[in-house]
């Protein structure tokens, strides 16, 4: 099957009189195919935004290619982006001094079609995203969830085969985030629109992407299934709960055997330990017992992205990555 | 049907914002026919009768009401690409199937009859205040005024492209409105060369039409010649140089930042 998106090779380099270049995006290569929800990972300044911004022409690019539909961005960019429509910073690219419904007329109409001809589709997505109620408020009186959810109403209205998101989820809370993943699926799924999305998001890549691309410092780090990218890892990892909290000197000796642990913020005595090898819980146990320390369980976790994402990106901060 | 379609589009925004923000759009107007009227007073003082004074001040009524459309026409555009980019919503306009050059002519005919509309509502309201009656011939005004005011859209266009490389024009836009100022004073009569600067000639016919009873009818081909060719010039040097930043905005990825 041939992919609706390509992207071959692609180079972005930034370069200003008098300063050094910089390369944003070194030969990335990765594709799409129809109706697959596709992650785009990376850390703060890895180069997602460029690659999104080259694919939807909004920012031309030094080497490589891409192709929509088999046309390409640099010499077909228009025909490409009759196929493209993106969400980009967060909710910034509505106009918040419009209410919902005139801005999904408003962007219905700038690209070329019949409002008259789409309001049942306006209708069906305000009903979708459960925004009839708020359908005559002004965008800015809406919360950042909801806003959300306009503009991402409003990248459906054209009804166009691809969706670009660059960072959907970015601020909003537990539960709007949940629906706005569960709405992610049912696009992809029951419209069979393809979807890139770029985040930081690990919860949102494992519970909706098929596949995933893990760039950093601009290349390519890992392309492949989520699910293999999660057998990548060779680390095991464990819930320990004990009766009371480790004393300093055995949490060090613990953390000497062990590959990484960390102790729960707001609970006493939990312990999430990560292992290089099975055997080497019993080395930990030695030492709880030998210590005569009081085990209530153990549990073994499976492997999560974030996990994989911090291994595979070893420069990255924790505190660029929200869990 | 797709340019019509966005056209509309444009219009219907334009028509919503002006709708919802009225307010502002009003105190707007009551200032500036508030300095006219205080200006007026202060002019009338000074030339009690002095009969010369009397056309001055008929061309005081017109002159101000053009400087008034000219500077909306000028900081139209550039403030409306400005605040785009500004809000973020920039890079959607530039993602759509109709390109961007036509979305700024959509919205620029639809100023231009926005500002006409206006341009006779105040002129009407200084008539009353002032008692000075001028001819309003509303279809020469509109013609000549519709095709002038491209001149200095082209002139709006490049600032907005500076505004997109360089983001903060304040200044320049600042001192671009003193330019127009002496574009509405200075007559070509005195120095002719300045009939090439952007709305000058426009701005001459129309003080024609409003002062001596002139009608387009009365036009030669000479005054349409100039008319059209030094609007289309500056339109198209506008759109040239605006493709220009365009391109090296494009190029560094500085389309939504502000």
């Amino acid at each position: 099957m041939e992919p609706i998106l390509k992207v071959d090779q692609l180079k972005k380099i930034y370069s200003l009189k008098g300063k050094k270049e910089f390369i944003a995006v070194d030969d990335v290569s990765f594709s799409v195919n129809r109706g697959e929800i596709f992650g785009l990972l990376g850390p703060n300044g890895a180069g997602k935004t460029s690659t999104i911004k080259c694919i939807c022409g909004l920012l031309k690019y030094e080497g490589g290619e891409i192709l929509v539909k088999g046309h390409s961005m640099k010499k077909e960019r228009s025909k490409g982006l009759r196929h493209i429509s993106a969400v980009l910073e967060g909710n910034r690219n509505i106009y918040w001094r419009m209410t919902v419904r005139e801005n999904l007329e408003f962007f219905t109409g700038i690209n070329g079609l019949s409002p008259a001809k789409t309001r049942g589709r306006l209708e069906g997505l305000l009903e979708q995203f459960q925004l009839v109620e708020q359908r005559d408020t002004v965008v800015n009186n809406l919360s950042r969830g909801m806003k959300q959810k306009v503009a991402i109403a409003i990248s459906l209205i054209t009804d166009k085969d691809i969706i670009l998101l660059d960072e959907p989820t970015l601020g909003l809370d537990v539960g709007m985030s949940q629906e706005l993943r569960y709405l992610l699926k049912t696009i992809a799924k029951e419209e069979g629109k393809t979807i890139l999305l770029s985040t930081h998001d690990m919860k949102v890549v494992e519970e909706t992407c098929n596949r995933l691309i893990i760039i950093n410092k601009g290349k390519r780090i890992v392309h492949d299934t989520v699910e293999n990218v999660i057998k990548l890892t060779n680390q095991e990892n464990y819930l320990l709960k004990l009766k009371d909290s480790l004393e300093r000197n055995l949490y060090e000796q613990i953390k000497a055997k062990s590959k990484n642990i960390k102790s729960s913020n707001d609970r006493r005595g939990i312990y999430e330990l990560s292992l290089f090898h099975p055997n080497d819980l019993y080395h930990v146990m030695e030492i709880l017992k030998s210590n005569n320390v009081e085990l209530v369980s153990i549990d073994r976790i499976n492997n999560r992205l974030e996990d994989i994402f911090i291994d595979l990106v070893k420069e990255v901060k924790d505190d660029e990555i929200s869990v | 049907m797709k340019y019509l379609y966005s056209f509309t589009a444009i219009g219907k925004r334009e028509w919503i914002e002006l709708k919802r923000y009225w307010f502002n759009s009003l105190i707007g107007l009551v200032i500036y026919i508030g300095i006219f009227a205080a200006l007026f007073t202060g002019a009338q003082y000074i030339g009690q009768n002095n009969y010369a004074l009397n056309e001055s001040l008929e061309g005081f009524l017109i002159g101000y009401a053009l400087w008034f459309m000219a500077m909306g026409a000028f900081s139209e555009t550039a403030h409306s690409i400005i605040d785009e980019a500004r809000k973020g919503t920039l890079e959607q306009l530039y993602m759509t199937e109709v390109p961007f050059v036509w979305l700024l002519i959509s919205k620029n005919i639809i100023s231009t009859v926005i500002f006409s509309i206006l341009f006779f509502l105040i002129t009407t309201v200084q008539m009353y205040i002032t008692g000075i009656q001028v001819n309003v011939d509303v279809l020469s005004i509109f013609i000549t005024l519709f095709i002038g005011l491209f001149s200095l859209y082209g002139v709006g266009l490049i600032m907005a492209g500076l505004g997109l490389l360089f983001k903060r024009i304040q200044n320049l836009l600042g001192v671009t409105q003193f330019i127009i100022v002496g574009v509405m004073i200075l007559s070509p009569t005195d120095l002719p060369l300045i009939k090439f600067l952007p709305f000058v000639y426009s701005r001459e016919l129309i003080m024609t039409i409003m002062m001596r009873g002139y009608s387009i009818l009365q036009f030669t081909l000479i005054d349409w010649g100039f008319l059209i060719i030094t609007s289309l010039v500056y339109l198209i040097i506008g759109i040239l140089l605006y493709k220009m930043a365009e391109k090296e905005v494009l190029r560094r990825g500085m389309l939504g930042q502000y």
